[in-house]
């Protein structure tokens, strides 16, 4: 079925990979060699550093947290924010697939997650209750209910949780989805109304007559939950096999016809609305789809988190999401995962060390993404593979980096305290310029190579004293970082500007 | 109270009634100064004999003293009383508060003629005795029954029907007897026919509650609930009569409620029109979903404090109270010059892709918050101009706040000047033809272009210009455009961007809905309702009530 | 050549992403110097609730520094480890697990809201820390892990109560409960309504009500107190939060409500609130804390000028116009009782550390404390102040002594 005449008539045939759409992205997109398609050694390559990571992430870091070399904190944060990933999987699929920017993610996210609280917070789940409140959840207490209501009864099952935090959002969103898609709401508009709903929804749950806990939202699940080392390494493995299920799931949508038609919806909406085809039908199911892969990840996430409160179920949290997937790489299933991670965690580093400029790196994050780097982390990556596929270019910068991450450790492990502090940050340094001096490497390559470098050595607390103090209250590593990122991204520019000025050229030398 | 409770106020009043006739209008008795001075006597009898000579010799005039007594601003300065005013800006440009003297009123001022300033409240500050203050709040009541101010008077009459003081109804007889004016009339008349409610007989009675019927209070109302509890067993005329009156006041009162439901949901709307129409504008001209339209609203409403603390801190104070002239142009100039900065730099750039630009304006709102919360700080308030205090009760009971008139006049001027701009100006024409068709009009020699971006920075500038007036009556802080935002996307959506009257149709229509839905339901199930009903009525007109017939840019 | 270059390529690639995934197992806190002991400090320096808790981590910090001009806690040196939970209560956990076991810190001072310090709780009791909260809340909660330095409800609310029912107070009879929705408003309310019951206050002249956070349009609300209010006799306890105030009192004043009539005692409104806002709305409204400003006493003048010169020499926004208020003197205090309970037990470790705190008698800016034997609050005296026109409060009643806290209100039936 994939040479499906109609669809090819979409355009949609070679779209699955690549999820550009504009303008602009179609000149930088001419400028780069398809290398990808039939190139067996990077395929291979690929499948093997996806592998590495998949043991590294499942199967090193448990057994390294076993040995008390990796903190539980640290597992614990990772599980939850591979929660997250779960949730960008699914926006990615309505959003990179199917170009349908939703803005109540958030709230899918909050539903299940409410379903799963519900349980863990009733004394059948292990809730901590007191006989002084009626062995119920204390928060009754406060809006003066003696006894359970009879809705939350069935939340005392497991079972009848699990499969309530699924069904119910997904009902949710084909009831919603229907009446939306019906009225031929699209585009922006269904952006603004989603965004209407998790307004509303935040300014409901936020209500303690909702008896869902108001703004303290629901705890005191049993302790053990989030402090036990078996069970955070349990929750964390349990979340790694949905996550890897999901993904395989999501492929296998993505890949298949169902796949095409949902690129065709994003694309050319009319032309398959003149085909016989319903969009109406497709859009719905890529809305419930990314609604219950939202839920998944909140029903995974709160016995991790041990808290669970509207205040993440807010239209700022839903767009919070959205720039885990823009960031990562729209489009690209695997983008979307790296990205929910990594903003994650940036966004943890930066709230401890320069709080104060936190949200202009937040609102900076947007613009850039939005402006320059469209195709997110995944564009950088590629560029990178691409390196890798010429095979002459990345060994330098390669052993470079090695090279300086082993005089990173060695610093550390003390085995070498006399080197002095400098000189461990100007190793790595001067061997990536050497690199470069010799070797070639492309510009996103080297951005992501200093990226890299730069959050071993954050990681290594090895990052020189000269750069530990602050302007303008940044800590100055981050100015020096980001002069070095922009330098990058101007002279990227700017070749591609000569790219653009040779092109006109040319075209108007042909006419 | 403890002190004097019901024979003192009679006493009181006897006292008033022979002082009632020719008032003093030269200043100040030498008894009435001594006992000022001894009010903060640390005798008891003292301060005692010191009460019962203001209320025989007291006037009007010295109410202000016995009030900065109260709330303690009054000073002894060596031997001298002080009231500390309101604090101003001195010529030295601190705000610092200006001493009065407190016998003339008169600003007390050196040997060159200087008035005086002091920067914080003295020590030697006279304060009533926590015990004492209902004395003195009594001696205050009965004197301001007297007070040449007609509002402050009429507050002190109604003050005196609240309590049903009986020992004030010869008073307020007496003045009903003499009063001509009308409102203070009508004051009297009420308060009176409460008193007596309580205090009269059967015949007076009746004709009290006939009384209160026709006026149709709420304070009428409360004050024969409790007259029926109190003859409820006892005379059934009495009671009839009551039922009567109080079937009539609650008719009364139920228009008002409407009323006063119309007026909130009006101004509410129209600062929901003034915010959507830049939004409308924005979106259906170039199909740009501004997330930060909020924050260009905040914007204005910074420039406006900014502007207020620029005419405190360097211009002389009489004109402080017209800031608000100069805040208008400059919130619009601010907001639009800011506006026209991000269509230049962000905007023009991702044209013809609605999602971008969701996000990268969400993007340039946290960066703009973040910004004006380093520059300014957080939560500001603004001082309004003494002209928007206040409120202007229409009839009985229905109270119109200025500032809320204000807003609503303003928001109908601003939306009709954008209507001439749009309709009769050269921009507006080839703005109206860039929407209708982009290419056509380029071809035509429009600069589509600049349009754009004028386009751009008219609808932020409106933005601004609500910002000018919703801190009149909201908090100023970075994140007070956030709470607006979805308000406003609602509106555009329900209106349609083919018309300019579907925005204003859906920005009052909201509005109404909203105020009339929040006293059965609360305000966060009024919300929750109405964003239901617009998902329904989507359905029925999926591109709002004046679709736009042009193909939008997401329609590509 | 070439085939090494293919092993090497992918070697390489692979080690970025390790490193990448690394560097989120293996972060490590920055190295102790001896002499030195950490404490954390765990207040939101962005988003909705900086506005207030900036001012908390300002205080702790001086504390620190006075602490350390004075040769230290024990005689160790005490760095502070400061976090930005962006008004993110999930990020609260994240951040306080990252204090107790990253930065191994003795004691945390932080938290406002009660969600905030709900989200820590059990990582505080999970890995034995300790925290020192600073902010009157709703009580019915009693963590062996915590010490509560603000007001329990019966320190704030029965009091304010009481006093609005005497005739000091002007005998009010009719009472409007107006609140943000959220936990503390809630049970205050329900402990006020207790209370108000059993003083024979009929059901009829209690009036409960909530508005969202960030409230702003309180048009119908402000009419419906008008209405409530105008037999007389009625006053407001209002629990709003935050810049909610500001529009509340604007309406309430532009529908000619006045303090004479029915006065305002807010729970939530002090002086660092009022510090930005034109008060002249709110002058004569009431506010019942456990400290003032103005609290005229040689300590409390000291305290208020130091901080003033502390904001100012440090640059900090406001500078020398900066006040203090009741959870700023707690969580000043909170570290000199940590500072005393350290030095009393020889030992930071906190199991050591709480039991010397139980018990303990100390001298506050605000006056002499002392800390409960057995619930971990802090025995406080109650005041209530009048709003003057700079934004400071006039004392105008005051327990005699101090008010033993019940960390469970006796109002609530269990």
């Amino acid at each position: 079925m994939k040479n499906d005449p109609a669809l090819h008539l979409c355009g949609a045939q070679d779209l699955p990979r690549r999820t550009y759409t504009t303008k602009q992205l179609e000149i930088i997109m001419d400028e780069e060699p398809k290398y990808f398609d039939g190139n067996l050694a990077l395929r291979t390559f690929r499948r093997r550093t996806a592998l590495g990571v998949w043991l590294f992430l499942f199967a090193v870091i448990p057994a390294l947290s076993w040995l008390g070399l990796v903190d539980l904190t640290n597992v614990n944060k990772l599980g939850r924010y591979l929660c997250f990933a779960v949730v960008a999987l699914g926006i990615d699929i309505l959003w990179g697939y199917t170009g349908l920017l939703s803005l109540c993610q958030a709230f899918f996210f909050c539903m299940g997650g409410y379903a799963m609280a519900m349980h863990l917070s009733l004394p059948q789940g292990g809730g901590y209750v007191r006989p002084e409140y009626h062995n119920i959840p204390q928060f009754f207490f406060f809006n003066n209910v003696d006894t359970l209501p009879s809705w939350w009864e069935p939340f005392s099952s497991l079972s009848f949780s699990l499969v309530a935090a699924v069904l119910i959002p997904a009902m949710i969103a084909t009831v919603f989805g229907f009446s939306i898609f019906r009225s031929r709401v699209k585009g922006v508009y269904f952006s603004i109304i989603t965004q209407a709903v998790a307004w509303g929804a935040f300014l409901l749950f936020c209500r303690n007559e909702m008896l869902l806990g108001g703004t303290n939202g629901l705890t005191n699940f049993h302790p053990a939950l989030d402090r036990d080392f078996g069970w955070i390494v349990f929750f964390y493995l349990l979340t790694g096999g949905v996550l890897t299920i999901l993904f395989i799931a999501a492929r296998y949508i993505t890949g298949s016809r169902l796949g095409r038609l949902l690129v065709a919806v994003r694309d050319k909406e009319i032309l398959l609305n003149s085909m016989a085809y319903r969009p109406l039908l497709i859009k719905l199911f890529a809305f419930v789809v990314g609604a219950v892969y939202a839920a998944i990840g909140g029903v995974l996430y709160v016995p991790q988190n041990g808290i669970i409160t509207p205040n993440i179920m807010r239209v700022e949290d839903s767009i919070w999401m959205i720039i885990w997937v823009a960031l990562g790489g729209r489009g690209r299933l695997w983008g979307a995962m790296v990205g929910a991670l990594l903003v994650n965690y940036a966004y943890s580093i930066a709230t401890s060390d320069m709080p104060r400029a936190w949200p202009f790196l937040e609102g900076g994050m947007f613009i850039a993404v939005v402006m320059f780097f469209p195709t997110g982390l995944v564009g950088l990556w590629e560029a990178f593979e691409q390196d890798i596929v010429s095979g002459t270019r990345v060994s330098g910068i390669g052993a470079a980096l090695i090279i300086g991450i082993l005089a990173l450790l060695v610093h550390k492990t003390s085995l070498g305290p006399n080197i002095p502090h400098n000189l461990t940050f100007w190793v790595p340094v001067v061997l990536v310029a050497l690199a470069l001096a010799f070797d070639s490497i492309s510009l996103p390559g080297l951005a992501l190579a200093v990226l890299t470098l730069f959050f071993t050595m954050e990681a290594l607390g090895l990052v020189p004293q000269a750069l530990q103090g602050t302007w303008l209250g940044v800590p100055v590593k981050y100015h020096v970082l980001l002069v070095i990122l922009g330098g990058i991204g101007i002279v990227k520019h700017l070749r591609e500007w000569q790219h653009l000025i040779g092109r006109r050229y040319e075209q108007t030398a042909e006419h | 109270m403890r002190y004097f409770k019901r024979p003192f106020g009679v006493f009181l009043i006897v006292m008033l009634l022979s002082s009632l006739s020719p008032m003093s209008s030269h200043g100040m008795s030498e008894s009435v100064r001594q006992a000022l001075e001894r009010l903060h006597d640390s005798n008891k009898d003292v301060r005692q004999q010191a009460y019962e000579t203001l209320t025989r010799k007291g006037d009007a005039s010295v109410i202000p003293i016995l009030k900065a007594f109260l709330t303690g601003l009054l000073e002894n300065r060596d031997g001298e009383l002080v009231i500390y005013g309101p604090r101003v800006q001195t010529p030295q440009k601190k705000r610092e508060y200006p001493l009065l003297d407190a016998l003339t009123g008169k600003p007390v001022v050196n040997e060159k003629g200087e008035p005086q300033y002091a920067e914080e409240l003295g020590p030697a500050r006279m304060k009533a005795n926590r015990t004492e203050r209902n004395t003195i709040t009594q001696i205050i009541k009965a004197l301001a029954l007297q007070h040449s101010d007609p509002e402050k008077r009429i507050g002190a009459i109604l003050a005196a029907g609240d309590k049903a003081d009986f020992s004030l109804l010869p008073v307020l007889q007496k003045q009903l007897e003499a009063n001509p004016q009308k409102i203070t009339k009508q004051a009297l008349r009420g308060s009176v026919a409460r008193i007596l409610m309580v205090h009269g007989n059967k015949e007076e009675k009746i004709k009290a509650a006939d009384v209160l019927g026709k006026e149709g209070s709420a304070r009428a109302g409360s004050s024969l609930r409790k007259a029926l509890q109190l003859e409820a067993n006892r005379d059934p005329e009495i009671v009839s009569a009551i039922r009567d009156a109080m079937i009539r006041i609650d008719r009364y009162q139920s228009w008002i409620k409407v009323a006063q439901n119309l007026f909130s949901g009006l101004s509410l709307g129209s600062i929901l029109v003034l915010m959507a129409l830049g939004l409308a504008v924005i979106f259906g001209l170039m199909g740009v979903i501004n997330m930060a339209h909020g924050e260009f609203m905040m914007l204005g409403a910074f420039t406006t404090y900014a502007v207020s603390v620029g005419f405190r801190l360097y211009l002389p104070p009489e004109i402080y109270s017209y800031y608000f002239l100069v805040a208008v142009p400059a919130a619009f100039m601010l907001s639009a010059c800011a506006g026209w900065l991000c269509e230049w730099a962000l905007i023009r750039h991702l044209y013809g892709r609605p999602l971008e630009t969701l996000l990268a304006t969400w993007g340039l709102s946290l960066v703009l918050i973040q910004s004006v919360r380093v520059l300014f700080g957080d939560t500001l308030s603004l001082v309004p101009p003494e002209w928007l205090k206040g409120s202007l009760e229409v009839s009985t009971d229905l109270v119109f706040p200025i500032n809320r008139l204000f807003i609503i006049g303003f928001c109908t001027l601003s939306t009709l000047l954008f209507y001439l701009i749009v309709q009769r100006t050269k921009l507006g024409l080839l703005l109206r033809s860039t929407v209708q068709d982009r290419e056509t009009a380029a071809t035509l020699g429009v600069p589509v272009r600049r349009v754009d971006g004028l386009t751009f920075a008219l609808g932020t500038g409106l933005a601004g210009l609500a910002g000018c007036v919703i801190p009149l009556y909201d908090k100023i802080n970075p994140g007070m455009g956030q709470g607006y935002v979805v308000d406003s996307f609602m509106v555009v959506v329900l209106g349609g961007l083919g018309k300019l009257a579907g925005v204003i149709i859906g920005g009052m229509g909201l509005g109404f809905l909203s105020k009339f839905i929040e006293p059965f339901l609360h305000a966060v199930y009024g919300k929750t309702a109405v964003l239901a009903m617009i998902i329904v009525f989507l359905q029925w007109r999926p591109s709002g009530l004046f679709p736009s017939k042009v193909r939008l840019a997401d329609d590509q | 050549m070439a085939k090494s270059r293919r092993i090497v390529a992918p070697i390489s690639v692979f080690t970025l992403i390790i490193s990448l995934c690394a560097t989120m197992a293996l972060s490590t806190g920055q190295a102790l110097a001896a002499g030195e002991v950490k404490i954390g400090i765990l207040h939101s320096l962005t988003g909705t609730m900086a506005i207030s808790e900036t001012s908390l981590r300002d205080v702790v910090l001086m504390a620190v520094d006075e602490i350390n001009a004075k040769g230290g806690a024990l005689g160790k040196k005490i760095v502070p480890v400061i976090v930005d939970p962006a008004s993110n209560w999930d990020l609260f956990a994240e951040k306080a697990k990252e204090l107790l076991l990253k930065d191994k810190v003795a004691a945390v001072f932080g938290c406002w809201t009660s969600v905030s310090r709900k989200s820590v709780l059990p990582v505080f009791e999970g890995n034995k820390g300790l925290l020192f909260y600073p902010v009157q809340y709703e009580g019915e909660e009693q963590s062996p892990n915590i010490f509560y330095t603000g007001a329990t409800p019966n320190q704030q609310l029965i009091p304010a109560a009481e006093y609005l029912m005497s005739a000091e107070g002007g005998n009010k009879k009719k009472f409007y409960l107006l609140g943000t929705d959220y936990v503390f408003p809630r049970t205050a309310n329900k402990i006020l309504k207790a209370f108000l019951l059993a003083k024979g206050v009929p059901k009829e002249n209690i009036v409960e009500e909530y508005t969202p956070f960030g409230h702003a349009d309180y048009q119908t609300i402000v009419g419906k107190i008008k209405q409530f209010a105008e037999a007389g006799d009625a006053c407001v306890l209002s629990t709003i939060n935050g810049d909610s105030n500001v529009p509340f009192y604007k309406e309430f004043a532009n529908q000619k409500l006045t303090a004479e009539k029915c006065p305002i005692m807010a729970f939530s409104v002090a002086e660092d609130e009022l510090r930005s806002m034109d008060t002249e709305f709110l002058v004569g409204h009431l506010a019942a804390w456990n400290y003032f400003q103005s609290i005229n006493t040689p300590e409390n003048r000291e305290f208020v000028k130091n901080f003033k010169e502390y904001c100012k020499n440090h640059n900090l926004p406001g500078g020398d116009k900066r006040v203090t208020d009741d959870p700023i003197e707690a969580a000043y205090f909170g570290v000199y009782v940590w500072k005393k309970a350290v030095e009393k037990a020889k030992s930071f470790d906190p199991a050591e550390v709480t039991k010397a705190v139980l018990g303990m008698q100390f001298d506050a800016p605000g006056g002499p404390k002392k800390m409960d034997e057995k619930n971990h609050h802090t025995y406080k005296p109650v005041l209530i102040g009048e709003i003057l026109a700079d934004g400071q409060f006039d004392v105008i009643w005051k327990t005699p002594g101090l008010v033993k806290p019940e960390a469970f209100s006796s109002y609530l039936k269990h």
